[in-house]
């Protein structure tokens, strides 16, 4: 029987309300096509997990600058994802996912509509927050280069998992 | 929380949420518009109330005659105190401001319908003068008669000289509530009755008070039993009744009314649901994201009825103003004649805003529902 165990919380046996408080808490999702709300600003998208919380509108801002600046768009915090690029939107993607802190990022193919030159930006901004704001990535990825820069891999293939 | 996700849901497609809305505004302007004429077809605006008995001919109410011989079988009757009657001269129903309605009035007339108001001097100087006449405001503002005007008025009812050309002098004015029901003049029964050619000796209704108003069943049963048989056989009632029963007369036009704002509503119901199970199945994705940042199924759900909510209810609000603002508009195009009749208060305001809280939930329900079931596993698969 299968068993998933995280910090010694049994997420498995969670019930759906469970499982979104502790979504919310502890991870932080990153998508192939950065799926962010169309008609919110960049901000405004970055904010969305922190409206789960009870921080204050002006701690909300703190944060969401913070997140910001980490993914280097502190200029671009007005705008729509349609006013911007999608090496920008996946960073504002980021952002949402790292605004609330959280240990882990599970990042599902996070380079896979990005031009190799962004892709690059993308794997060296994951590789900072890992390695300097101690987060755990999980990703799934197609990309030699994206799986390259991991520290440890697993081959799935069909389903299985072959090393 | 709610209101980001609401205002994210609303905008984003513009135009459909304008539209939506705007179909919203339009059934809560209806509603507003027929629901404030609600004291018309309930018979009681204005002062009309159920302590003034009425005798009306059974068969025709508007045109048919009763003898003046049924006054004194009333004054007969134990319970029975003011009595006075009534002769409409002319009455032409489709041009009452062009054709002023005459109304031949006996002399205890302002004692039964104390709803009316005149001034005693200019009661005194009509019931002292044969041709003397009072005004309803409403007429004399439409016609600019003056106290001390000899008014000419054209009727169906010939005088001995072979004239239908009824003159009078204008003694004074009168107001009531309706204001519609001051759109006439009253003048003196006893110098129509001499005048006249035709129907002598007749009146168009009778009116009383009762010592006891608890008694009006009984005594309008009396009096409708004992000329059940006759060829006056007459219909006895208060004020309220005979508007009903006059307004049943032309058709059930509440009911009507009724159907014509539910098949609206109904109709808006489907076009609201529908739009906001499209919404939804639209922002499946979005819906999903929400999901896996963490937001619970029951946040996603009252998320999605409020939309719905803040949907209907600003389109409610909408058109529950311009309710507000067209109905002084037609009282003035009326000349104030709706004035007492056409009425929007607060308790068609708060009916309106459940009746759109309702609706709302109505239609949010389905969608919210479906959103609440959404597996955030499959949603994103479908992408």
């Amino acid at each position: 029987m299968a068993l998933v165990s995280i910090n010694g919380e049994r997420i498995d046996q969670m019930n759906s309300k469970q499982l979104s408080n502790w979504r919310a808490g502890n991870v932080g999702f990153i998508f192939q096509f950065y799926n962010l709300l169309p008609v919110l600003t960049a901000q405004k998208n970055i904010e969305l997990p922190l409206l789960l919380t009870n921080l204050s509108s002006s701690e909300r801002k703190k944060h969401v600058e913070t997140a910001l600046n980490i993914v280097g768009l502190s200029d671009r915090s007005g705008h729509k994802p349609s006013e911007l690029s999608g090496g920008q939107q996946q960073r504002v993607a980021i952002a949402r996912a790292l605004v609330s802190d959280p240990d882990i990022l599970v990042c599902d193919e996070p380079t896979g509509d990005l031009d190799r030159n962004t892709a690059t930006d993308i794997l060296n901004l994951l590789k900072s927050l890992n390695e300097d704001h101690g987060k755990t990535i999980l990703m799934v990825t197609h990309d030699p280069a994206a799986a390259d820069s991991a520290k440890r891999s697993l081959h799935l293939d069909k389903g299985k998992l072959i090393t | 929380m709610y209101w980001v996700l609401v205002k994210a849901g609303v905008i984003r497609k513009k135009i459909r949420s304008l539209l939506t809305m705007l179909s919203v505004v339009i059934a809560f302007f209806l509603y507003g518009l027929l629901h404030s004429a609600d004291p018309l077809f309930s018979g009681a605006a204005g002062e009309i109330n159920a302590e003034r008995m009425i005798i009306m001919p059974k068969h025709d109410m508007m045109f048919g005659r009763l003898p003046q011989s049924h006054i004194n079988y009333l004054e007969s009757l134990d319970d029975v105190t003011n009595i006075a009657w009534i002769d409409m001269l002319s009455m032409d129903i489709n041009s009452m401001t062009e054709n002023i309605p005459i109304f031949a009035i006996s002399k205890d007339y302002f004692k039964v319908m104390d709803r009316f108001k005149s001034s005693p001097e200019a009661k005194a100087a009509f019931f002292a003068n044969r041709r003397g006449a009072l005004a309803g405001k409403a007429a004399a503002d439409i016609k600019g008669w003056k106290v001390g005007d000899l008014v000419s008025i054209p009727t169906f009812s010939k005088k001995n000289d072979g004239s239908n050309v009824w003159e009078f002098v204008i003694e004074g004015i009168y107001t009531t509530s309706p204001a519609a029901d001051e759109l006439g003049i009253m003048v003196r029964n006893e110098y129509v009755q001499e005048a006249r050619v035709a129907n002598k000796g007749t009146i168009s209704m009778i009116l009383f008070n009762l010592a006891d108003p608890s008694k009006a069943d009984e005594v309008s049963n009396i009096i409708d039993n004992n000329y059940k048989n006759s060829a006056y056989a007459t219909f006895t009632g208060n004020e309220i009744t005979l508007s009903q029963k006059m307004l049943s007369d032309i058709g059930n036009i509440k009911l009507i009314i009724t159907a014509i704002i539910s098949a609206v509503f109904f109709t808006l119901l489907l076009v609201t649901a529908n739009t906001m199970s499209q919404s939804v199945r639209e922002r499946t994705s979005d819906l999903a994201i929400l999901k896996s940042l963490g937001y619970q199924d029951r946040q996603i759900f009252i998320s999605i009825l409020l939309e719905s909510n803040f949907i209907i209810l600003l389109g409610a609000l909408f058109g529950l103003i311009l309710t507000l603002i067209t109905i002084p508009f037609i009282d003035q195009a009326s000349g104030g004649l709706t004035g007492g009749i056409i009425l929007f208060d607060s308790y068609q305001v708060v009916r309106g805003i459940l009746i759109g809280v309702l609706m709302a939930s109505l239609a949010g329900i389905l969608p919210a529902y479906q959103a609440y079931k959404l597996k955030v596993v499959d949603a994103l698969a479908k992408g």
